[in-house]
């Protein structure tokens, strides 16, 4: 029975200390572009897109790329390998998953929040509101 | 108001029959039957509850914040049925449904198994959760209510905001109920290891619970894949499984539970892991609700595409309550009855089967222990890259593959090394032979060539001892005995029912949820469903209910088994030799793709629903012998994002060894008159050197920029100088274009070079606010009489051939049949022994007759105590 237990243990323990290394190795920090340039490591930034400086998709290196603000209101071109995400203009938040490369934001993952769905308490369409007025 | 109403019903009913269970359980047994009219009056809430909310969808009564959210008059009809569950407040009330109807089931069940009271109160007390949580963030709050100030007392709006368009498919109207079905049926096993924790049955629990067990990983692992397909079918990245936290929170209960049936199967053979199989069972359950609180109380924000925002502080708080009570509570207990826990115990050695699963369940917990610390990462403002999963799941599944083979070829309670060597020798052969084919073909990869040997050394180990069982022990025959009128009613409803449920999958699995296609394609296949249905009844009335003689009582876990090992290979292939390509398509020319093995011709498009702009980009494919399908990739434009962009589904072809998968990219127009881009002062030479043109700057005045915010035409013009052969030193154009910014479209004007036939175009204008300096523009230059050829019609596509993708979905249904015959077999185990049992008392009773106490309800109590002694002996005997 001693032995058993032993076995176990050291199996658990190195297990959890891989586990350790590989979390240690893949994890993604919450971040600002300023802070993802100091460290030039992988990091999510959330942000806004910069409406007025526009978005662009290019066919020939299927790349997608746009200028976000983030939180802290510092400015980056964002470059993504892929076309652009679905509810990209009206997504009041949008998080890149990447890392800085030459003042360029190199984006592997972009999520888009939905404007409304899933907010129980989001704004009113004002469209709809108008459709109909009162009755 | 209905509504509110009969929320509060079944809180309060369910509350109440928790206590009264509750008083049953401590030997007020008189208080029984008012406990469970009560359970079935939570019901009853619970169904008025549903059918107001659909009535509600289906009426289009906007003036309910949560109709209006999430329905829309121009959802279809199935679409619309499932808005009822699309969001926070809905899914709570499929979740408390479900959990209802499972009461009145496990009532009957519990109550045979001599364990209602105690049981029926702690399964209660998680409905009393869920409708307090109802009443909190009710669904039928009003809008002026959900809005206060926005929106007027009595105001209906004329549309609501409908369905997110990514749920737009018909996978909606069964994923979701069957993973809450599955989230619902964990509470099952969670109130029967409490409730045997407080009665002190320590063995008996496991023994009756395993079927609810069972059967919750069978529901729940079905729930879960039906959520990958449906991505895998419209999402359009090509996979079916993202370790998104809301995927995870799902998949964590799962393996727990599953890691929780290999333990219980060892304390029936043994009697120990007691500990283990209590805490592994409070455990699923906790993660179930662990899992609710991460999607739903919106820590986990930007972390998910698909969890809820914030619902309020209210809300918030009750969700960390409840998870703090339901995972105290039965802690607290647990430890407190530690030590008393351990009972007798059958030894057994290193060698034995009981090891095997052992190391399972360490395995399969080792599993969820990884997908606990990524899913939790966001708690602490981080996220683990999906390579975080994928890593340090290689080890584990090789490892956990092998075991299973292994552990299968071992005997119970000890084995010899000889005898293992010896059964497993072919298995070892065939492996080697497999791994080395595979190298041969291509695997060079060493994670992938080991995940395939482990995952193919325990499909043979499973087939040969499936096979061993069923070999020369099959057959069907038919149950020849009378049938009364009720029997044929039940036979027809099992035609009926077989009927629906395979033409129901079929469909949608050829539709791929689509419901554009949905319709047509049961105008087109009802009648070979009709055909079923008339074969099945004539069966079942002529010749009686088939009985299949093979034992699939025994199969169980091989199936199971089998399955894993199958859902690993098509997980390896499809996932390790996926190709891909970007491939561009003129439309009506055919190009080559993945080194000419395919030839892609995009025909054209299909407008199937012009109200909300469906169209279907058609794909034809031909390989070698010719022809072989066409692909629908689909794009379509919502309301939801008001029309910006549209929304694309990936088209899908189906063969037996592969799926060939087109995601739209682009669709552009090329060739026709050449656009230039320029920046200011800079110039192109157009026409063969016979035009110069240089741009000066483009004029955007302040009341033309007002129309533009104001979503309505604008005009801009820009200045450029063009130099010709008639005006060597140039000649100054005004270029105009008028653009609409809600259609996007322009009108370009038209501007001739004076004394030429070229013509000039502002195509659009791209100013930079920030550095007006760098504003460019688009230009087009042509000649009239040397017009270039009319542009053609582009697409870019990615493709992918996603090699055995097939394999995967195969696996875990032949995993979720596997359950399926577990369930019966334990269930069957489970009313033997109470049946056992009761008759042990029963002739206990005959032999102590008078001396028992005349009290009726102690007499009961003390009956099922007896019960429970016997239960264990007879077990171990």
């Amino acid at each position: 029975m001693k032995r058993k237990h032993i076995i176990s243990l050291v199996v658990a323990v190195a297990f959890i200390a891989i586990a350790a290394f590989a979390l240690v190795d893949n994890k993604i920090d919450y971040s600002d572009f300023q802070k993802a340039s100091q460290s030039g490591r992988r990091a999510q930034v959330s942000g806004t897109y910069d409406k007025d400086k526009g978005s662009q998709y290019d066919v020939k290196s299927n790349t997608f790329s746009f200028f976000m603000k983030d939180r802290q209101g510092y400015e980056m071109p964002v470059k993504y390998v892929g076309v652009k995400p679905n509810n990209f203009e009206l997504a009041p938040s949008v998080v890149c998953v990447g890392k800085v490369e030459g003042g360029v934001f190199e984006a592997s993952d972009i999520q888009t929040k939905c404007p409304s769905r899933y907010e129980g308490s989001g704004k009113m369409n004002t469209e709809g509101q108008a459709a109909n007025g009162q009755s | 108001m209905l509504g509110s109403i009969a929320l509060a019903l079944t809180f309060t009913a369910s509350l109440a029959g928790m206590v009264l269970y509750a008083l049953a359980a401590r030997g007020r047994v008189e208080l029984t039957q008012a406990a469970r009219r009560c359970t079935q009056l939570a019901l009853l809430g619970m169904f008025v509850a549903c059918a107001t909310l659909l009535y509600y969808i289906f009426n289009y009564h906007f003036e309910i914040n949560y109709v209006y959210e999430h329905a829309s008059r121009k959802l279809s009809k199935f679409l619309l049925f499932s808005t009822f569950y699309a969001s926070q407040e809905g899914s709570f009330m499929l979740w408390g449904l479900w959990t209802a109807i499972i009461a009145v089931f496990l009532l009957d069940y519990a109550r045979r198994q001599r364990y209602e009271a105690h049981v029926m109160a702690i399964y209660l007390s998680v409905l009393v959760f869920i409708s307090l949580m109802l009443i909190a963030k009710s669904p039928f709050e009003t809008i002026y209510a959900a809005h206060p100030g926005e929106a007027a007392k009595g105001f209906i709006p004329a549309d609501g905001k409908g369905l997110n368009p990514s749920l737009e498919n018909l996978w909606i109207v069964i994923h979701p109920p069957m993973l809450f079905l599955g989230f619902s049926l964990l509470a099952v096993p969670f109130a029967f290891a409490l409730a045997g924790l407080i009665k002190r049955d320590y063995q008996g629990w496991v023994v009756t619970s395993m079927p609810w067990t069972l059967g919750a990983a069978m529901v729940l692992g079905f729930g879960i894949i039906l959520g990958g397909f449906w991505a895998y079918e419209t999402l359009g990245w090509g996979g079916y499984w993202a370790w998104d936290p809301v995927e995870n929170a799902s998949l964590l209960p799962w393996l727990v539970t599953v890691a929780a049936a290999h333990t219980m199967l060892t304390q029936k053979r043994t009697g120990g892991l007691i500990r283990t199989n209590i805490a592994l069972t409070l455990l699923a359950y906790a993660l179930v609700l662990y899992g609710s609180f991460l999607t739903r109380s919106g820590v986990l924000g930007e972390a998910s595409v698909h969890s809820f925002a914030d619902p309020g502080y209210l809300a918030f708080t009750m969700l960390v309550c409840a998870l703090g009570v339901f995972i105290l509570v039965p802690f607290s207990i647990f430890l407190w009855r530690w030590k008393e826990m351990s009972g007798f115990t059958q030894d057994y050695k290193i060698l034995s089967r009981e090891t095997g699963l052992s190391i399972a369940s360490a395995l399969l917990g080792a599993s969820a222990l990884v997908v606990f610390i990524g899913t939790s990462a966001p708690l602490v403002q981080k996220k683990v890259e999906t390579d975080f999963y994928n890593n340090l799941h290689i080890p584990l599944i090789i490892v956990l593959l092998v075991v299973n083979a292994l552990s299968l070829l071992l005997k119970w309670r000890q084995s010899s090394w000889n005898d293992l060597v010896k059964k497993s020798l072919s298995a070892f052969i065939a492996t080697i032979v497999f791994t080395a084919a595979i190298v041969l073909l291509g695997v060079h990869d060493v994670r992938f060539a080991l995940i395939s040997a482990s995952a193919f050394f325990a499909l043979y180990v499973n087939v040969e001892l499936g096979w061993k069982i069923l070999r020369g022990h099959w057959g069907v025959s038919f149950d020849r005995s009378s049938p009364t009128s009720q029997d044929y009613l039940r036979r027809l409803g099992t035609a009926l029912g077989i009927t629906l449920i395979l033409g129901v999958l079929s469909l949608l699995i050829g539709t791929a949820g689509d419901y554009n296609l949905f319709e047509p394609a049961i105008g087109q296949f009802w009648p070979y469903f009709a055909i079923l249905f008339a074969v099945l009844l004539v069966v079942f009335v002529l010749a009686g209910y088939p009985k299949f003689v093979f034992d699939t009582k025994f199969l169980g876990a091989y199936v199971a088994h089998i399955g894993l090992a199958v859902f690993v290979l098509g997980v390896v292939a499809s996932a390790g030799y996926t190709k891909k390509e970007i491939v561009r398509l003129p439309i009506r020319k055919p190009v080559p793709a993945f080194g000419g093995k395919y030839t892609l011709t995009f025909q054209g498009i299909d407008p199937v629903d012009t109200v909300n702009e469906h169209t279907y980009w058609l794909i034809k494919i031909a390989d070698k012998n010719g022809y072989a399908g066409t692909a629908r990739p689909l794009s379509f434009f919502t309301d939801f994002n008001q029309r910006q962009s549209p929304i694309l589904n990936p088209g899908i072809v189906k063969y037996a060894s592969r799926d060939l998968y087109f995601t739209l990219m682009a669709s552009e127009e090329e060739g026709g008159i050449p656009k230039d881009t320029l920046g200011k002062l800079q110039e192109i030479t157009a026409l063969d050197g016979k035009l110069r043109l240089r741009f000066i700057n483009f004029d955007f005045p302040q009341s033309e920029r007002t129309k533009m915010m104001s979503q309505q035409p604008f005009h801009v013009t820009a200045t450029a100088v063009a130099y010709t052969a008639n005006f060597p030193n140039g000649d100054t154009l005004v270029l105009g274009m008028t653009q609409n910014p809600v259609t996007g479209e322009s009108a370009k004007d038209d501007d001739t070079i004076p004394g030429t036939k070229f013509h000039v175009q502002l195509f659009q204008l791209m100013p930079d606010m920030q550095n007006p300096a760098n504003s460019k523009v688009v230009l087009r230059v042509f000649d009239v009489d040397h017009l270039p050829s009319p542009p053609t019609e582009v697409i870019t596509i990615e493709a992918f051939i996603k090699p055995y993708i097939n394999l995967v979905w195969a696996g875990i249904i032949t995993l979720v049949i596997g359950f399926g015959f577990s369930v019966i077999r334990r269930r069957r185990e489970a009313l033997v022994a109470i049946e056992r049992a009761e008759q042990a008392y029963e002739k206990l009773l005959a032999s102590t007759h008078g001396k028992m106490s005349p009290d009726a309800s102690r007499a009961e109590s003390q009956k099922s105590k007896v019960l429970i002694t016997k239960k264990k002996q007879i077990k171990r005997a």
